[in-house]
């Protein structure tokens, strides 16, 4: 067994990043925050990518973890197809939803949206990541998971929330 | 020619650590987990105040770093629609700095002092120093307004409902690279 013992490891000269080869299943080799902080209203649709980011993938064999958070005001439909996508409308991945309410009854009410997404087969290089919702049916342009994307302390809503910021967690995932 | 070391174990030599400089944006360098779980009955805001509900303090190994948090928070008794919660970093210093990437969701219906309400979400600091700090969970109306909390007690047990076992809130916090 070779041993290495040092107190810091530095990239070598020329060099920008350090490329981690054979590291454990499961090594977290890179990840990447896309946050939203604005409010803003939405349009009903069957497919829409409320916001996005990139990040860069730095390895072929590499799977991608997401998890997310995402708020609302104004709850609009019961179900909409909530969830997140690479790049095209062909990895769309739906680990994420938001709960129903019932007896909704106020614009001031927060919805929700949580959830954990998975891709493999994602190339090296750089990617956009998106989350918004996408109807099974695709045949009624009429939904939206709420009628505002984060809630504030718009007068009409509720004086007392804060900005609320929705956000994505992006992992890169050694296989 | 890229430079490679090939290597089965890498070790300090001497130092408490091993530094790494030069790796992917985003690599976890340490991740402290705070966990909460005696059911505690929770008091209103004064008027333009604050209350951090739990907490505790993390170490954080180098100021290059961005601080990332996830947590899930568990209570009873319904009580404000919104109160503007968040995680605070360093509560009750002068370096205190709230992120309000979390939220619960208000059942309209709610009738029953045993219904658990859910609270959930991601926050992120830059420019931190490294050192000892402290993260905690709490509500700051933006308004400014006294008298919210986000239900009446934190951590739900038995006591609730005698089908709950004792719940147990938390933050994960992640050190990452920038």
């Amino acid at each position: 067994m070779s041993r290495l013992k040092v107190n810091t490891i530095q990239l070598a000269p020329g060099s920008t990043v350090m490329t981690m080869n054979n590291m454990q299943p499961g090594f977290i080799l890179s990840s990447t925050t896309i946050r939203n902080g604005t409010r803003s209203s939405l349009s009903i649709s069957a497919y829409t990518v409320i916001f996005s980011g990139s990040f860069t993938k730095l390895r072929a064999d590499s799977t991608i973890f997401a998890t997310c958070n995402v708020f609302g005001d104004g709850f609009y439909s019961g179900n909409c197809g909530v969830g997140m996508q690479i790049d095209s409308a062909s990895t769309w991945d739906y680990g994420c939803h938001y709960q129903y309410d019932g007896s909704w009854s106020g614009t001031a009410q927060t919805t929700t949206i949580s959830g954990q997404c998975q891709w493999t087969g994602i190339s090296a290089g750089s990617h956009t990541i998106g989350f918004g919702w996408r109807t099974f049916n695709l045949s009624s342009a009429t939904d939206r998971p709420f009628t505002n994307f984060n809630p504030n302390n718009t007068a009409s809503v509720d004086t007392r929330n804060q900005q609320m910021v929705s956000s994505i967690f992006v992992y890169e995932i050694a296989t | 020619m890229p430079l490679t070391l090939a290597v089965d174990q890498i070790q300090p030599a001497g130092a408490s650590y091993v530094s790494w400089e030069g790796v992917p944006t985003g690599m976890p360098l340490a991740i402290n987990v705070i966990s909460y779980s005696t059911r505690t009955a929770l008091s209103t805001n004064a008027a333009s105040g604050s209350i951090a509900a739990f907490g505790d303090y993390f170490t954080k190994l180098r100021n290059d770093t961005v601080l990332r948090a996830t947590c899930t928070v568990f209570g009873a008794g319904f009580y404000s629609g919104n109160c503007g919660v968040g995680l605070v970093l360093d509560y009750g210093t002068a370096n205190e700095r709230w992120d309000y990437g979390l939220a619960y969701q208000y059942d309209g219906a709610w009738v029953s002092s045993q219904q658990t309400t859910i609270l959930m979400g991601h926050s992120q600091w830059t420019g931190v120093s490294a050192g000892r700090h402290i993260m905690s969970f709490g509500w700051k109306p933006a308004d400014g307004g006294a008298g919210n909390k986000p239900f009446n007690y934190i951590c739900p047990n038995s006591s609730d409902d005698a089908r709950n076992n004792q719940m147990v809130s938390r933050i994960v916090v992640y050190e990452v690279y920038p």
